[in-house]
C-alpha cells in the first residue's frame, strides 16, 4: 500500500487517485465535450471522450469493466459546456467506486449524470449566456462602436476567464465531493438506497427533459370548407400538453428495449420527419 | 490573392464553429469577434469592427442554447463584412442582406448534427469492443465533419459573390430543408430513450411521469424539477437510512 503511494508521490500526485496528468488530460479533453455534437446523443461522445484517461486509469486490468463504462459515458448528455467538468470529477469519483465495489449499481452512474445536467446547465446558462456574455458586450460593444480593437479584446476577456476558471475547478471539486459522499455512503452500508434514489431522482429529470428538449409539434390544419379549419395541434393541447413528443420518447424508448438497432430508429425517424415535412409543406393544409 | 482571402475568411466562420467543439466555446462566433477578424483580413480592420458591432446588436437575440437550430448569424456577419470591403457595398446595405444569408446558411448548422448521427452506433460498437482509440477516431471525424460543412459553402460563397450563391439555394426544394427541420426536432427523442434504457425500471417509471407532468402542465424550469427530484430521493434515502438503522 505504501509502495503503491510512493509511486504514486513520484509521478506527482495531484488528487485523490487522479495524478496531475491525468487530470489535465482530462481538463482539455472536456474542452471537446461538443466536438461530435449530434442530434441524436448530442453531447454524448464528446464526454465519453473526455472520461477516456480516467476510465484506462480505474480499469488498468479489468477490460470487461473498461468496456462497459466506454459505453455508459457515450450515452445521451447535455450540458453548458463550462459546466462539464463537474459531471465528469463526480463520474470519476462513481466509476472508481464501481471498479472496486461489486455491489454498485452502475446505473446510478447515468442516473446522477442526468440529474446534474439540467440543473447544471441552468446555472451555467444564466451565468455565462444570460450574465457574463451581456456584459462582456456591454463593455465591449461601446468600444467596438469608435473602431477600437478593444471591444472584441475585453468581451472575450469577461466571458472568458470566469468560464476557465470554473472548468478547471469544476474538476477537482467535482471529484473531491463525488469520492467524500461515495466514502460515507459506503460506510453507512447505504450505496444500493443512494442507486435508488439516484435513479428516481434521474427518472424525474428525463421525463422533464422529453416535454422541454423535444420541439416536436405539428402544423397540419384540416381545411373543412366554409372558412373552417381543424387543427391538429390544438386538438392535441386541448387533450394534454407535449402529448407528440411523450408519445415520441415513449416509442422510441419501446423500440430501444425491444433491442431494435439504433441506426434502425434512427431511419424510422428520419422518415417521418421528411412525410411530416412534406403534408405539412402541402398546400391543402394550409389555411 | 483574392482566392487566399476566400480561403482566410472561411477559416474565421470555420474557427467560429471549432471554437464551440474543442476549444471550450470561447465566443469566438459572435458578430463582434469575427467582424474584426474578418476586417483584419480584408485589410480593413476598423470597418469590420464596427460593423461587427451593428451586427451583434442585430444577431443579439440568437443565442443558441440546447439543441435548437438558429440562423447562422456568423455567416450573415462575415458575408456581410466581406461584401461591404471587398466589392464596395455600402455598410447598410451589407447589414441589410446579413439576415436573409443567415437564413440561406442555416443548414450548415442542421447537417453536421445530423451527418454526426452516424458516429454513435459506431462508437456503440467501438465501446462493446474496449477500443477506445477508435471512439477517439470518431470525435475526431465529428469535429472535422463540422469543420468541412461550415468551410466548402463560405469558400464558395466569398469566391462567387452574393448572386450565384443565393439563385444556387433558391433552386433547393422546400421539401427538403423542411424534412431537415423536422429530424432536428424529432431526432433527440432518441437520445433520451437510451438514456431511459439506463434508468427506468419498475420503481422509477412514476417518476419520469412526475417529470414529464411538472415540465409540460406547470412549466416548470429543470432546476426546479431537479430540486423536486432531489427532495423525493432524499426523503427515499433518510427514510431507508432511519429504516436499516432501526
Amino acid at each position: 500500500m505504501t509502495n503503491s503511494n510512493d509511486i504514486q508521490e513520484k509521478k506527482g500526485k495531484c488528487l485523490g487517485n487522479m495524478s496531475k496528468k491525468e487530470f489535465m488530460s482530462g481538463f482539455w479533453r472536456s474542452c471537446g465535450v461538443q466536438g461530435c455534437f449530434n442530434y441524436e446523443r448530442q453531447q454524448g461522445i464528446g464526454f465519453g471522450f473526455s472520461m477516456i484517461p480516467h476510465l484506462r486509469r480505474i480499469y488498468k486490468d479489468d477490460n470487461d469493466g473498461f468496456k462497459e463504462a466506454l459505453k455508459r459515458h457515450i450515452t445521451f448528455y447535455n450540458i453548458t459546456p463550462q459546466m462539464t467538468t463537474f459531471v465528469q470529477g463526480i463520474s470519476v469519483a462513481m466509476e472508481e467506486e464501481a471498479a472496486e465495489n461489486e455491489e454498485f449499481d452502475t446505473g446510478s452512474i447515468n442516473s446522477v449524470k442526468t440529474a446534474l445536467m439540467g440543473p447544471l446547465s441552468g446555472i451555467g446558462d444564466s451565468v455565462f449566456w444570460g450574465t457574463l456574455r451581456t456584459i462582456g458586450l456591454g463593455v465591449g460593444l461601446s468600444f467596438s462602436m469608435r473602431g477600437s480593437i478593444l471591444g472584441p479584446i475585453l468581451f472575450l476577456l469577461i466571458h472568458n476567464i470566469p468560464g476557465w476558471y470554473v472548468r478547471y475547478k469544476g474538476l477537482e471539486i467535482g471529484y473531491m465531493q463525488g469520492m467524500k459522499f461515495m466514502e460515507s455512503a459506503t460506510e453507512g452500508g447505504m450505496l444500493d438506497t443512494f442507486s435508488t434514489a439516484a435513479k428516481l431522482l434521474g427518472a424525474t429529470v428525463v421525463g422533464s427533459m422529453i416535454s422541454s428538449m423535444i420541439n416536436f409539434s405539428t402544423s397540419i390544419t384540416l381545411d373543412l370548407g366554409n372558412y373552417q379549419t381543424l387543427s391538429i395541434q390544438e386538438i392535441l393541447d386541448s387533450i394534454a400538453p407535449n402529448l407528440l413528443p411523450l408519445g415520441l420518447a415513449l416509442s422510441c424508448f419501446y423500440l430501444v428495449r425491444k433491442g431494435k438497432k439504433t441506426t434502425t430508429v434512427m431511419l424510422i425517424l428520419f422518415l417521418l420527419a421528411f412525410v411530416l415535412g412534406w403534408i405539412e409543406g402541402l398546400p391543402m393544409f394550409i389555411a | 490573392m483574392f482566392l487566399v482571402k476566400c480561403i482566410l475568411v472561411s477559416l474565421v466562420h470555420v474557427l467560429g464553429v471549432i471554437d464551440g467543439r474543442i476549444f471550450g466555446q470561447n465566443l469566438l462566433n459572435t458578430p463582434i469577434v469575427e467582424g474584426a477578424l474578418v476586417g483584419l483580413i480584408m485589410g480593413d480592420m476598423k470597418t469590420g469592427i464596427i460593423m461587427g458591432a451593428t451586427l451583434q446588436l442585430i444577431f443579439m437575440g440568437f443565442v443558441g442554447i440546447g439543441v435548437t437550430s438558429l440562423p447562422n448569424s456568423s455567416a450573415g456577419t462575415i458575408l456581410a463584412v466581406f461584401f461591404a470591403i471587398s466589392s464596395g457595398l455600402d455598410a447598410d446595405s451589407a447589414i441589410a442582406l446579413s439576415m436573409p444569408i443567415a437564413l440561406l446558411f442555416q443548414p450548415t448548422g442542421i447537417i453536421p448534427r445530423i451527418i454526426n448521427n452516424i458516429f454513435n452506433p459506431r462508437c456503440d460498437r467501438a465501446a462493446d469492443r474496449g477500443d477506445y482509440k477508435a471512439i477517439e477516431k470518431y470525435f475526431w471525424l465529428g469535429v472535422l465533419v463540422f469543420a468541412i460543412v461550415f468551410f466548402v459553402p463560405m469558400l464558395l460563397a466569398t469566391y462567387f459573390g452574393q448572386g450565384p450563391v443565393e439563385a444556387l439555394i433558391r433552386i433547393i426544394p422546400d421539401v427538403i430543408l423542411d424534412g431537415l427541420n423536422k429530424a432536428s426536432t424529432l431526432l433527440p427523442a432518441l437520445g433520451i430513450a437510451l438514456l431511459m434504457n439506463y434508468i427506468m425500471d419498475k420503481e422509477s417509471t412514476p417518476f419520469l411521469f412526475l417529470g414529464f407532468l411538472l415540465s409540460a402542465y406547470l412549466k416548470m424550469d429543470s432546476l426546479g424539477i431537479a430540486a423536486m427530484g432531489l427532495i423525493i430521493a432524499s426523503v427515499y434515502y433518510f427514510f431507508s437510512q432511519k429504516r436499516t438503522l432501526d
